[in-house]
């Protein structure tokens, strides 16, 4: 007899969230990989790399930034502005975590489906 | 371990977006147009080895400011500016002591020339040719594989041709203009390729608005 308290258990554990929600976003996962594989890189470089409009570029990077997963450092060359784009450790390590989090899980998937 | 694949195929993606300018390839066909412009140092009144040096430097110079320029008001407006990881700086900092070296030893060998030590050294034809093409390719191989840019390889192999094909030319056409001839070629399509790079750079990726 399983009892109810397992059968939530259960059905927690096939819905449970198998990776970070926040980076799985298809904007901010194209901004948090592009900054993982370099060191830093400026705003221009970094619309060209992702793909991605001004608007969207702007708003999910400072929700980035909010996060603490991205680091922003603005500086001038004479009258021009540049900004530049780098992962914070943590952002790192949550991205480091969520591509851990996504094999396992993509893993899982494929064995469960062979041996189905 | 296919998310580590597309990492690395990101990171090359990025780096290798900053050779999309065809700037390189100019910069490069120019350099071998000066092998081509060397027999033209007579025309300075100079001894022969210092007007040679003399043409080959300023042209030189006048490569590397067109190359600064390009990547300053062309590429960068474009496409922007991006710090690689801690092996791509390494890579940078081997090839700038390797050029280094390499500057240095061309500067020994030319003054070593100029006395006359290399007197003693017969070698002529197309034996000569090669033993050049081999101390032109190599340098141009070994910057190819430090810097990640494959077309560097061919440009590499076309540069060492370069006085071999010489050589060929002269059964036809006499010196200078057999030089000029096959440095002409060779430089000219290097820096055709990079112009059609350049302008499709610039259709590609137009200069983006003042909302950066």
């Amino acid at each position: 007899m399983v009892s109810k308290k397992d059968e939530e258990k259960k059905e927690n554990q096939v819905f449970k969230e198998p990776f970070d929600k926040f980076i799985h976003e298809p904007s901010r996962l194209k901004i948090m990989a592009q900054l993982f594989v370099v060191e830093e890189e400026d705003f221009i470089a970094l619309k060209v790399q992702t793909g991605l409009t001004w608007g969207n570029l702007s708003s999910h990077i400072t929700k980035l930034e909010d996060k603490g997963y991205v680091n922003i450092k603005k500086e001038f060359k004479g009258k021009k502005p540049r900004s530049w784009a780098s992962l914070t450790s943590k952002g790192k390590e949550a991205f480091e975590e969520y591509i851990k989090s996504m094999q396992g899980f993509l893993t899982e998937t494929v064995e469960e489906k062979k041996k189905k | 371990m296919g998310e580590n694949i597309d990492l690395k195929e990101l990171e090359k993606k990025a780096y290798r977006s900053t050779f999309e300018d065809g700037i390189w390839d100019i910069f490069i066909g120019l350099i071998l147009l000066a092998f081509g412009f060397i027999p033209l140092g007579d025309l300075f009144e100079l001894p022969e080895l210092l007007g040679m040096f003399l043409l080959s430097l300023c042209w030189n110079i006048g490569a590397v400011v067109i190359m600064i320029l390009g990547k300053k008001y062309i590429t960068v407006p474009r496409i922007g500016i991006i710090k690689f990881g801690p092996k791509r700086q390494a890579d940078q900092r081997k090839l700038k002591i390797f050029l280094g070296i390499n500057v240095l030893l061309g500067v020994i060998f030319l003054l070593m020339q100029m006395s006359g030590i290399f007197g003693f050294i017969n070698l002529q034809g197309f034996a000569l040719s090669i033993l050049v093409g081999i101390f032109i390719s190599f340098p141009f191989g070994v910057c190819a594989y430090f810097m990640d840019f494959h077309r560097l390889y061919i440009y590499a192999v076309l540069g060492g041709a370069g006085f071999f094909l010489t050589d060929v030319f002269r059964l036809f056409i006499s010196p200078p203009f057999s030089l000029i001839l096959a440095f002409g070629i060779i430089g000219g399509s290097i820096l055709i390729t990079g112009m059609i790079f350049l302008i499709k750079f610039i259709r590609e990726y137009p200069k983006p608005n003042k909302l950066s």
